[in-house]
């Protein structure tokens, strides 16, 4: 489903200094596959989620998602691919001046569905994340744990194979994390493919599954069984 | 594509609505630039309408000898023509000068009485050129000897400099009129343009979030620039308000004020051509600005 080959990316700072994001990074993931990116702040994650969702364009490589090559994508191709492509992120990323309803149906209505299904599938959204006394919320007036399950169902939103997750966990307690761990256990269960970033130790042991360790832009492992320690 | 335009109108509702404040803050900045224009506009027609009144009345006569012939005159009028650019040149035969001037002292009847008898009258050519250097060169080409002849008097000499300095000013004032209004226009733009994009940089990180979850630049444009389109239409409605309402009450106040000219009756003929230019500044302007202080965000 995605694949990197020999991906590097190179920032450069303002000064001509270069930065390397990524070295050399290879790896695939296969459709129904659970995924966790690990590695301290700075190996390189965010950086791979960035260029599976066309935010970044990497530096040397090429990079593929269903069998199609994504390094240089016009404006609306990255549209396209990203309503392919489920996001959750660490900062929620939700839209505050709308209702957790209306962030749902923003989604929906870019692609286009009729007024009653995405009334319909709002409904079945928040339900399956537990928000549906919830929908005439502001993100403001949701809970942290309670604003990343309405980041998962916006995720979810236009039904997608794919879900990646940026330390999802990262603002989240001890309780809300697992029961945001489970969302996503779930969610596998139900054949998505998950491709998730975090550096947190308990949240690894706790998935067990495959692991890809990045250090200083490297991948340094990429075992199938998540039972190790960083 | 219906439905897609049908939600780009209800988004752009809410770029208005959920932002009133923004929204009041550009609707006030665009009236005072739009106000601007159009005050410009109309300075212009002012001015015009001053400097013609004042070229008016700089112009060169030349009086004939009371046995000068018709066809004499004639010929100095179509020779006239041909030599200058003539702007405007008029013959009146004696009996109409001393029509014009019985008429103009109608009220005063002790003046008609002396003017009976200061007569006769002398039929006169009044000649008014577009170029002013045309003056002296007329003067020199009616002193050919035989076209000098004709002539019993000729009055510029003693109006020659007001002349002069009446084609200075006017020139001096449509120089400063271009000059205010470039600049005028010019610091206006800042400001619009650096009013739009404050209100863009509130969105920045919805349309950032509108991006990443795949939504086109058209879905993302699009209620900004309908947005725009409200704006200006509402922004428009006001200046025409404010406009009407200024001059309707000030209508007699301002007449004697700008020398005759009607200001409340041009705006009142051309009202729907204000609206018009104002909608269509206002929309241009809005869009312009709004896509450019969009489009950095738009490349997430």
């Amino acid at each position: 489903m995605i694949l990197f080959k020999n991906i590097t990316k190179i920032y450069k700072k303002t000064n001509g200094e270069q930065i390397f994001a990524l070295k050399d990074v290879s790896f695939e993931i296969k459709e129904n596959e659970f995924v966790i990116l690990a590695g301290k702040s700075g190996a390189g994650k965010t950086t791979i989620l960035k260029l599976i969702i066309a935010e970044e364009k990497p530096s040397l490589g090429e990079i593929y998602f269903e069998n199609t090559k994504i390094n240089d994508l016009s404006p609306d191709k990255i549209s396209k691919l990203r309503q392919k492509i489920g996001i959750v992120f660490q900062d929620y990323k939700l839209l505050k001046t709308k209702t957790a309803k209306e962030n749902l149906s923003y989604v929906l209505e870019i692609t286009g569905e009729k007024d009653e299904r995405i009334q319909l599938k709002i409904k079945n959204l928040l339900s399956f994340v537990g928000l549906e006394k919830r929908e005439n919320n502001f993100p403001d007036e949701l809970s942290a744990g309670e604003k990343q399950r309405l980041a998962i169902a916006r995720a979810l939103a236009l039904s997608p194979k794919i879900i990646l997750a940026d330390e999802p966990t990262a603002n989240l307690d001890p309780i809300c994390t697992f029961e945001i761990l489970r969302l996503f256990l779930k969610l596998h269960q139900m054949g998505k493919t998950i491709l998730l970033a975090t550096h947190n130790e308990n949240v690894i042991k706790f998935l067990k599954k495959r692991i890809i360790i990045l250090e200083e832009g490297k991948i340094v492992r990429d075992d199938k069984n998540g039972r190790f320690i960083i | 594509m219906l439905i897609f335009l049908k939600r780009i109108f209800k988004l752009s509702k809410e770029i208005i609505f959920k932002n009133k404040e923004i929204f009041l803050a550009n609707v006030i900045v665009f009236v005072i630039f739009l106000s601007l224009l159009n005050f410009l506009f109309l300075f212009l027609q002012f001015k015009d309408y001053l400097i013609e009144k004042i070229e008016k009345k700089a112009d060169i006569s030349l009086y004939f000898e009371a046995t000068t012939d018709i066809d004499d005159i004639d010929r100095l009028k179509k020779s006239l023509e041909e030599n200058f650019q003539i702007k405007k040149i008029e013959y009146l035969p004696s009996e109409k000068v001393q029509e014009e001037l019985l008429e103009k002292y109608k009220e005063k009847p002790e003046m008609g009485q002396i003017l009976e008898e200061v007569g006769p009258f002398f039929s006169v050519l009044n000649i008014q050129t577009k170029n002013p250097d045309d003056y002296e060169k007329i003067l020199d080409f009616v002193h050919q000897e035989d076209i000098n002849k004709i002539i019993k008097d000729v009055d510029y000499f003693q109006r020659k400099e007001i002349i002069q300095k009446i084609f200075t000013i006017s020139k001096n004032i449509q120089w400063f009129a271009f000059g205010l209004s470039i600049v005028l226009i010019i610091i206006s733009l800042l400001i619009v343009f650096n009013t739009v994009k404050l209100g863009v940089l509130t969105f920045k990180e919805e349309i950032i979030i509108q991006r990443l979850v795949g939504a086109s630049n058209f879905f993302i444009k699009g209620p900004f620039m309908f947005s725009g389109f409200l704006s200006a239409l509402f922004e428009s409605f006001i200046v025409l308000l404010l406009f009407s309402l200024l001059f309707f009450i000030f209508q007699k106040p301002l007449l004697n004020f700008l020398a005759g000219f009607n200001v409340y009756q041009l705006f009142k003929e051309k009202m729907i051509y204000f609206f018009l230019f104002n909608l269509l500044i206002s929309f241009a302007l809005h869009s312009i600005f709004m896509i450019l202080g969009i489009k950095k965000y738009l490349k997430v």
